[in-house]
């Protein structure tokens, strides 16, 4: 299959890339692994006039911890975070959401940010950035701003990106030491599959904080705050009657060659189920 | 248009490419390099893997363009002459190959894989070669085949 | 002789060139001065061609031929001819293309292909093969009476029946009244894909005189040759076919799809070469199918469980062409009832169009099919009785002395399913079935499920092969059956080195195909390929080995009886130390004083099915099968009866496979087919949107088993010998696929109690089920 003719640019600095916005007309697209804009084009979804490539600038394939949070560059791909130390100690739902991500191959090219950008209601990354707490650092010629993730979505592919803006990377929230996360994904092989429906799940005692995200349920992803109810009154049992009850009002599932709507809701009530019963050690607290 | 530099298999290859010129193309037809397939275009049948500074990508999904500069490893570069690799011994010595036209993609899966971590476990080569497809073998012998050459380079596990 | 190369797991011919990317498939060819074809495809499941626009397309630059239906006015098919090149008048499937340009680079033909401008006038459409059988549907083929027949299928003027096989065994009206239970049931199944992973691929070019080189990536180069001559009025001796390496069959290559386009295109080209591939989604969309299936089964058993009538209508879905599928209809109705002995059977088969892709060959041959429906109510009929499945199979298996429903009598020479059957349960512990050791809300279960399968095939098919000697001693076998991953060629070689007493490695089985200088294969189908080419190859040896002796006589002044083969040499059978050796005889041969006699050696040998005969229009009855091959699988699955997700633990496949000649290449067949067979079972569908797309046209939501999904897998061989096989051998190649899906289900209802009648068994079906049941 080919792709539609362009330009290619690959800039060494955030400096080139609005430079080459500003100059160059007609459509663009921002290049990190190429694993989705590559796929759409070749299906004529998308004709850029020109791509630029971001993985030239270095302050982008960045895992770093600051004292705000921890930061991901925007090409940072899946199998660096799956590799990356810090966040195996930290934030072991995005690693476990980063390994469900297609193939080992793709995984070598496919990014974090470029898996938010493409905005897919199913997106693996997007539940376990939600349930972390996470915020999008954009740029443009312009100046900064922050989009917090949980506003970034506005429908399906769709983002508040605006022309011209380029994602620098996310800024992850610190947690507690005693945090515990989970991601569990429903798939139709145990190989490369897009998710039908993925749950993500992250709660911390001492911050009394428990949340859960889902994707391909809705238009977009949906995160659920229920740390009110679970660290609320109640037995363990009442309180993840009410939890799954309240993930049910928050999404919209619908029937597609995936899976069915009616399914999709049972297996939104399971999931929840089985990675709170993972994350959260003994009964009562 | 853009005059590149791509090394493949250890030798250096300056060619002009199209900007929209696929490296999987690239390789196929410009410099002949014809093991890796184009199975499906969209990186998920892994016929089109190659190895790309160290790490297995689908080449069906990358420009040449990107590719400048990179280190790149096909099939053709596992044997010289009639000496195949340790991985390539063990593909024939366990009939993990049928109509081979999955095997230059799976090899190369198993190679990245058996670089990085010689001694792996059956979980290890299923996340590896999870994204080559194989329909004609079931893919046990194409397991047995990485264990087997995991053997030959000394592991145990 | 020795037998210690039968039963050897001897290297893989090719292996070498297949792991070093050495291997050229039609995918890496180029031609000098090869165009690139392109397809425009049809967005409407039905609807009248109203106007098409090339002009644009043919104006562009590059461009160098442009076609449409109108400029072909062939019709090409295997059995009923009902297919154009490109759409002509109408459109009967989304995807069918209606235009091709062959242009100089892939991205001309592209463009020309956005150039070309059709206006389509859109029909009404069915879908669902069970409307589509209905008198007033919508007609895919109106003019089906006007249709060129073979002579064995009988399309139904005015609806959109393309054939219709009957089977009548007995008397079902008394079977039923014979009968304490009756008891029927519903099935269905969707269609899939075969996704080789070489996508259909060919080249063709036109050469002065009418003639036609071809290169494609093909299971049956001799089925190209004489389909595209009967479709193109050409000579069969104008055309040559060529294959190279082939990446994957499964069926789906069998007969001709792209070859009448490319020549065509070639033709128009000036002359050009003219080369098609196939996009994966084109390939999904446009490429044809396993026919879809929908069964009602209504059986009658006596209380203590012997089946004594059996009601079956099959219905077909087999898409907008004919293609094999009406053989399929037919093939399957003779193996309708599964292994088993019933008296008093009524069974109507029949080929439906529908608009949607069409169906083609696909290994099982319609078996997969129909044994879904067979063993489910298996199962289903067994509930009812209160008998487990396994007393309930054995006590109504075909044996020594039954009859099947075509009225064939097994024999010794037949394997035996019983054996097949007590393997499995043995391997998978199917006696003890319990869940206790399971966590909660999670239930064992263990289901089985029987198979047969004999060549669906004419009954004069026939093959030959050629044996010649290099001048070092080494000799090259040559035929037309393709070995595009099977195996065969490799246990040909091992045939050829039993018989000549010659090494393995002396052997070299030519590996491309090509209809001018090798001898004629039917087709690479059926699992007949060792059967019959074995047995061809054994005769050209013993062509070959009195053509040794008769020469050796005469220098050994012995009598052709006095001589054996042995050790690569011609002795004397009481004087082993007098011999002369196979290359001092290879190219004739010479006396000491010069003298020469003899020859270049060369020999053949031929083989046709034996004693086959049609089956009877009205009854089905007659002997179309060469030999039946016998299997059966257990499988233990572990099902969450909360939500339906279950998990295939361990599969046991046997199959009575007579004489197995490669171990490991027979290992290879097994596994491939029962993960084959895996997808079909519990991920494989074609998905439609409600006018007809395709919707599951890539890999994104047509999903195949990777290397992850894999159960634990035992496979069995049995060998009670086939008398007419080569050493007693039987294939063993579609069969481990069929069977599978309904092991999976059976295992599933023994788990939960719920009863899955479609295809795939996904959670989803038994998460709906489960509901339903509270």
């Amino acid at each position: 299959m080919m792709l539609s003719k362009f330009e290619y640019f690959k800039p060494e600095s955030l400096e080139e890339i609005f430079e080459l916005l500003d100059k160059n007309e007609g459509e663009y697209e921002l290049l990190a692994g190429g694993t989705d804009v590559f796929v759409d084009m070749k299906h004529g979804n998308r004709k850029p006039d020109y791509i630029v490539d971001v993985k030239g600038i270095e302050e982008f394939n960045l895992i770093e911890e600051r004292d705000d949070g921890i930061f991901i560059g925007s090409t940072v791909t899946c199998n660096q975070i799956i590799d990356s130390e810090l966040m195996n100690e930290n934030f072991n739902v995005l690693v476990e959401a980063a390994s469900e991500v297609a193939a080992h191959q793709v995984r070598n090219r496919a990014t974090l940010v470029g898996n938010l950008c493409t905005t897919s209601p199913g997106a693996d990354m997007f539940p376990p950035l939600l349930v972390l707490g996470t915020t999008v650092l954009v740029e443009s010629k312009d100046g900064s701003r922050e989009i917090p993730l949980d506003e970034f979505a506005t429908g399906v592919k769709q983002n508040s990106l605006q022309e011209k803006e380029v994602v620098k990377g996310l800024l992850v929230q610190k947690h507690a030491d005693d945090s515990q996360g989970a991601y569990l994904k429903k798939r139709r092989t145990k190989g490369p599959d897009l998710s039908a429906i993925g749950v993500a799940g992250f709660v911390s005692e001492k911050e009394e904080y428990l949340a859960f995200a889902l994707g391909a349920v809705a238009p977009t992803p949906i995160l659920v705050d229920v740390s009110d109810i679970f660290f609320g009154e109640g037995s363990f049992e009442e309180k993840q009657n009410e939890i799954q009850d309240t993930i049910l009002d928050n999404i919209s599932p619908i029937d597609d060659v995936r899976s069915t709507a009616k399914y999709r809701r049972k297996m939104s009530q399971v999931y929840t189920r089985r990675i709170l019963s993972r994350i959260w050690k003994a009964g009562d607290k | 248009m853009k005059t590149i530099n791509l090394t493949v298999n250890g030798r250096n290859f300056e060619l002009d490419v199209q900007d929209n010129e696929i490296l999987l193309d690239t390789l196929r037809k410009r410099l002949d390099f014809t093991g890796a397939k184009e199975g499906c275009g969209e990186g998920e049948c892994g016929a089109c893997t190659i190895i790309m500074d160290g790490e297995a990508v689908t080449s069906c999904l990358i420009l040449s363009v990107e590719a400048d500069g990179s280190e790149l490893e096909t099939i053709e570069g596992q044997s010289i002459g009639d000496d195949i690799s340790d991985i390539q011994e063990a593909f024939i010595e366990e009939n993990a190959i049928q109509c081979g036209f999955c095997t230059p993609g799976m090899v190369m899966s198993a190679k990245a894989l058996l670089d990085k971590n010689p001694d792996p476990t059956y979980e290890e080569i299923d996340i590896a070669l999870s994204g080559n497809i194989c329909r004609c073998t079931g893919y046990y012998s194409i397991r047995d085949a990485v264990k087997r050459a995991a053997e030959k380079r000394g592991g145990n596990k | 002789m020795s037998d210690e190369m039968i039963g050897k797991s001897v290297k893989r011919i090719k292996a070498l060139e297949k792991v070093t990317g050495n291997a050229t498939f039609v995918h890496d060819m180029e031609v000098q001065g090869m165009l690139h074809a392109k397809m425009k495809l049809s967005p409407h499941a039905h609807a009248k061609i109203v106007n098409i626009d090339t002009s644009e397309a043919e104006k562009l630059p590059g461009v160098w031929s442009v076609l449409t239906g109108k400029d072909l006015p062939y019709k090409v098919g295997l059995y009923l001819v009902d297919k154009d090149i490109l759409a002509v008048n109408k459109v009967r499937y989304q995807g069918e293309p209606v235009a091709a340009v062959a242009a100089e680079t892939e991205e001309i033909a592209k463009e020309a292909i956005s150039l070309i401008d059709v206006e389509y006038e859109e029909l009404d459409y069915v879908l669902d093969v069970k409307e589509a059988a209905k008198e007033d549907a919508p007609l895919v083929h109106e003019d089906l009476d006007e249709l060129e027949s073979a002579p064995v299928f009988f399309p139904k003027a005015d609806t959109n029946i393309a054939h219709h096989t009957k089977i009548r065994k007995g008397d079902i009206d008394k079977g039923f009244e014979e009968a304490d239970y009756i008891i029927e049931n519903e099935f269905e199944l969707p269609m899939v894909d075969h996704t080789a992973m070489e996508t259909h691929t060919s080249i063709a070019q036109w050469k002065p005189g009418k003639k036609v080189q071809i290169w494609s990536s093909a299971q049956s180069p001799f089925a190209v040759r004489n389909l595209l001559a009967n479709g193109l009025h050409l000579n069969h001796e104008d055309i040559e076919v060529k294959v190279p390496y082939v990446g994957g069959g499964f069926g789906g290559k069998a007969g001709i799809h792209f070859e009448p386009l490319v020549t065509c295109l070639s033709r128009a080209s000036q002359g050009r070469p003219v080369k098609i591939v196939m996009s994966r989604m084109e390939e999904f969309n446009s490429v044809p199918v396993r026919q879809g299936l929908y069964s009602q089964l209504k059986t009658g058993v006596t209380k203590d469980g012997k089946i004594v009538a059996q009601e079956t209508e099959f219905l077909w879905d087999s898409g907008a062409n004919a293609d094999y599928g009406v053989n399929v209809t037919r093939a399957a109705a003779t193996a309708g009832a599964g292994p088993y002995e019933i008296d008093n059977v009524k069974l109507d088969s029949k080929t439906v169009y529908t608009n949607k892709i069409f169906g083609t060959a696909y290994r099982g041959f319609g078996h997969l099919e129909i044994l879904w429906a067979v063993e489910r109510q298996m199962d289903l009929v067994a509930e009812e009785l209160g008998i487990d499945p396994y007393e309930f199979r054995m006590k109504n298996a075909l044996r020594r002395g039954s009859v099947t429903i075509t009225g064939e009598h097994i024999g010794d020479s037949h394997g035996k399913v019983t054996e097949c059957l007590e393997a499995v349960a043995e391997e998978i512990d199917y006696e003890n079935r319990g869940s206790d050791d399971l966590p909660e809300g999670k239930k064992r279960g263990k289901g089985l499920a029987l198979l047969h399968k004999a060549p669906a095939m004419p009954t004069n098919t026939g093959t030959a092969a050629f044996l010649k000697f290099n001048e070092n001693g080494t000799v090259n076998l040559t035929l037309s059956l393709v070995d595009y991953g099977q195996g065969t060629y490799t246990a040909l070689a091992q045939i050829v080195s039993d018989q000549l007493d010659i090494p393995v490695d002396k052997v070299n089985v030519v590996w491309e195909q090509n209809t001018e200088t090798q001898p004629y294969d039917w087709q690479t189908v059926a699992s007949k390929g060792l059967f019959m080419s074995g047995n061809a190859t054994i005769k050209a040896c013993e062509d070959m080995a009195q053509q040794l002796k008769e020469v050796a006589a005469q220098p050994l002044r012995a009598s052709v009886e006095d001589l054996i083969i042995e050790d690569e040499k011609v002795k004397i059978r009481h004087h082993k130390d007098q011999y002369i050796t196979f290359k001092e005889l290879a190219m004739g041969y010479t006396y000491p004083n010069g003298n020469a006699i003899g020859g270049p050696l060369v020999a053949r040998g031929n083989y046709i099915a034996q004693g086959l005969s049609n089956i009877d229009p009205e009854t089905g009855q007659g002997h179309p099968a060469l030999d039946w091959t016998y299997g059966a699988h257990g499988i233990e699955v572990i099902v969450d009866e909360e939500t339906g997700e279950f998990e295939v633990v361990k599969i046991a496949s046997a199959f009575d496979a007579g004489k197995v000649i490669n171990e490991k290449n027979v290992i290879g067949q097994i596994q491939g087919g029962v993960i084959q067979g895996y997808g079909s079972a519990v991920m494989e569908h074609y998905q439609f949107s409600e006018d007809g797309r395709l919707l599951t046209n890539s890999f994104t939501d047509y999903k195949v088993p990777s290397i992850a999904d894999i159960p634990e897998l035992t496979p069995i061989i049995i060998e009670n010998a086939q008398e007419d096989g080569p050493y007693g051998a039987r294939g063993v190649a579609e069969h481990p696929m069929i069977s599978i899906p309904p092991a999976v289900a059976n295992a599933v209802q023994d788990a939960i109690g719920i009863r899955i009648k479609e295809m795939p068994v996904i959670p989803e079906k038994i998460f709906e089920l489960i509901e339903q049941e509270k």
